[in-house]
């Protein structure tokens, strides 16, 4: 997920206003030198997020001209694939993905931050074997998502481990609510050591003499934590909050996995995408690809507007960036 | 307000590190009590201890009547200003300050108010909006020991609060602290490194040294009569002139010359003798029983100059030497102890 921010730190259009702006022969040194990443970026980025649009636009496969007549291959339909999406014959699938996409969002991570911050308090915590505990949380992390998905399945499937131990016959990969449950499970499990991983460096950060200067004044563990402790981290914990929520507004592979696309209860907006481009309705699924590039950027923008006095610091311009990034990831994901 | 009394207190650091060792001290209640020794001798161990951020390795800590030494810090009523001043980073100055009364439940308003009253004792009255972050290394502190002042504590531990101050600023805040501890009475423990502060400020001052007490007494008693010579050259501006010396009868011989011992003092021993070097007086002039030696360094102190002599037989007699007389480093000169001043220790005590 690192790699969604790194990729695209400077990126083209801001970029090319700043230079204009630049007048001094340092901004133009400094922009002529950018220039080769700008242009790679351009390729990787730019054209990407166009040709999406672009596609989302046009509708392939055979179909009646005017006239009539059957023609096949691309044609040009303008913004009808966003209108089947939001009020056609799409429209329930879309809102129901958009639904569930959302909800795995709010859901997971806040279940993750809490967890999170849990296991950074308990990580930070000098006891025996702390090394060893240290290693463990982060081991689900480690394990790539398609093959925990696997693990979960195994674990949630109808005589699985799940069932066994809360003496239940649920049909956790079927579709149905205990769907949606078993993939927020798996979510969780797997990327709450994430959050504790960024909040223990948040936590390390803060002076050990604050925590005392607060201890002798009379405070106790909690008030510690709500007026000390969590306002300190905060910067950290918005940078995990913020990556974790543009990941689950991307998330695939583990519904995917786990019960399978084109499942009701779980289907988000990449697995519905990802399902009209592999019935080769490119048009229809590069228009999905492009509203969740939109509802990417529109979040991030707003949290990153709402709370993240602090997350950037003074760099303050470049604040806007991190939500084109994600989008522009996605939208790539979807349309390879 | 509270006396404390530490007894037979000994701390071990999880790495075999004996920060203190045995340590016995009372200070009386109201008392402005300062901890004077040099680094790494456990002043700030032993001042979190008595405010409970220790626990220590066997002894006990109680203040006023109540045995606290299982007490945690916030239940013990003190206040302590850290040596890194340990502000909160993410509040505003006023709200620093005002954070102990916070924990205390105090309104709004009314912690505004005493914030406000305290800072502004302290010239931070300018700064209530910034955070810790915006302000510089000795308004920070000051901060700290406003935070302190705010809390309305029985006992004030204060770790070098004022070391990051200018000349100026310390002077004021100095008496600002003099003027607050004598009107609130607050049994205050302080740690410096400044003798002129400790011995402006403090009723009576301890001496550490690795761990355990040396000397305990007013700043006169400890500046006039230090115990040991390690007080001696610890305490006064000046280092005192420490120089082996041959007792005989009621007269001393040091570096060759001989002169009388002071009063009371007789006998015959190898000893120390020690003498500040603002009781020699100094002369270009041959004097009789005066330390004869080559002038090797002037540094100027101000309205006096501290003169380095090289005389055979010592590491050097250093004498303070009036404005005005400006000797010149090369030439000779003399410098004669006056005999009711000088300390004559053997083996390690004061005779
Ligand atoms: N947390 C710790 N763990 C191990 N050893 C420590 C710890 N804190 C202090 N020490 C050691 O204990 C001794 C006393 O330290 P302390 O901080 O009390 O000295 P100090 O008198 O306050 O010195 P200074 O004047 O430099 O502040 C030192 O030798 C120090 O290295
Ligand atoms: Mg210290």
């Amino acid at each position: 997920m690192a790699t969604t921010i790194n990729e695209g730190t400077p990126v083209i259009p801001t970029g090319r206003s700043r230079r204009a702006k630049v007048a001094d022969s340092g901004g133009r040194l400094a922009a002529l030198l950018l220039s080769p990443t700008m242009l790679v970026l351009a390729l990787v980025i730019g054209y990407p997020v166009l040709a999406g649009f672009r596609e989302s636009l046009f509708t392939r496969g055979e179909g009646l001209d005017a006239d009539g007549f059957v023609v096949e291959g691309e044609r040009f339909v303008g913004l009808d694939n966003y209108a089947a999406i939001f009020s056609g014959d799409r429209a329930t699938a879309f809102w129901n993905a958009f639904g569930n996409t959302t909800f795995f969002t709010v859901t997971t991570v806040f279940l993750e931050t809490v967890i999170g911050v849990a296991m950074a308090l308990i990580m930070q915590r000098a006891f025996r074997g702390r090394a060893f505990v240290r290693a463990s949380i982060l081991v689900p992390w480690a394990i790539p998502t398609a093959i925990s998905g696997l693990l979960w399945r195994w674990i949630f499937q109808a005589d699985g481990a799940a069932n066994a131990v809360l003496g239940t016959d649920i049909l956790w990969t079927a579709d149905g609510p205990a769907a949606k449950t078993a993939v927020i499970i798996a979510e969780v499990w797997k990327t709450s050591p994430f959050i504790a991983l960024l909040v223990l460096a948040g936590l390390q950060m803060i002076p050990r003499e604050v925590y005392e200067a607060a201890q002798v004044d009379g405070a106790g563990a909690l008030q510690r934590f709500w007026r000390i402790t969590l306002p300190l981290v905060k910067p950290a914990l918005l940078v995990a909050v913020l990556f974790r929520m543009l990941d689950v507004l991307r998330m695939f592979d583990l519904p995917a996995v786990l019960v399978g696309v084109n499942q009701k209860s779980v289907q988000t907006l990449t697995t519905i995408s990802w399902f009209e481009a592999s019935n080769l309705r490119y048009g229809s699924a590069a228009a999905y690809a492009t509203v969740l590039f939109v509802y990417i950027a529109v979040i991030s923008y707003l949290f990153v507007k709402l709370l993240g006095a602090d997350i950037i610091g003074q760099a303050r311009e470049v604040r806007k960036k991190p939500a084109t990034k994600a989008g522009a990831k996605t939208v790539r994901k979807v349309a390879a | 307000m509270a006396a404390i009394a530490v007894r037979n207190l000994s701390k071990e650091y999880a790495g075999g590190v004996r920060a203190l060792d045995g340590l016995d001290l009372e200070v009386a209640d109201g008392e402005f009590f300062a901890l004077l020794g040099p680094s790494g001798c456990g002043k700030t161990t032993l001042l979190r201890t008595i405010a409970g951020l220790e626990i220590p390795t066997s002894g006990t800590v109680s203040l006023g009547e109540r045995d606290v030494t299982r007490l945690p810090p916030g239940r013990r009523d003190v206040a302590m200003v850290f040596q890194d001043y340990a502000l909160f980073p993410h509040m505003d100055v006023a709200d620093n300050i005002a954070y102990p009364l916070r924990i205390q439940r105090v309104g709004r308003q009314d912690r505004r108010g005493r914030a406000a009253e305290v800072a502004a004792g302290l010239g931070l009255r300018d700064l209530l909006a910034r955070r810790p972050a915006q302000l510089s290394g000795g308004q920070q502190q000051r901060v700290a020991l406003a935070r302190a002042i705010a809390a309305h504590p029985a006992v004030f531990l204060f770790d070098e609060p004022l070391s990051n101050l200018d000349a100026r600023l310390r002077l004021e805040a100095r008496s600002f602290l003099k003027r607050l501890q004598r009107d609130l009475g607050v049994t205050t423990v302080f740690v410096t490194h400044d003798q002129a502060e400790a011995l402006a400020l403090a009723d009576r001052i301890a001496v550490m040294s690795a761990g355990r007490i040396t000397q305990i007494g007013t700043p006169r008693t400890v500046f006039q009569r230090p115990a040991t010579p390690f007080v001696a050259s610890f305490i006064g501006s000046t280092p005192m002139n420490l120089l082996p010396a041959v007792l005989s009868g009621d007269r001393l011989t040091a570096a060759g010359t001989a002169f009388p011992a002071p009063p009371g003092v007789s006998g015959e021993a190898e000893v120390q003798y020690g003498v500040r070097p603002e009781y020699l007086d100094f002369s270009a002039e041959p004097l009789p029983e005066a330390f004869e030696g080559e002038v090797a360094v002037v540094e100027h102190l101000g309205t006096s100059d501290l003169v380095t002599l090289a005389v055979p037989g010592t590491p050097g007699v250093r004498v303070v030497v009036p404005e005005g007389v400006d000797p010149a480093p090369g030439t000779r000169a003399w410098a004669r102890p006056h005999p009711a001043r000088g300390l004559v220790y053997e083996s390690g005590t004061l005779l």
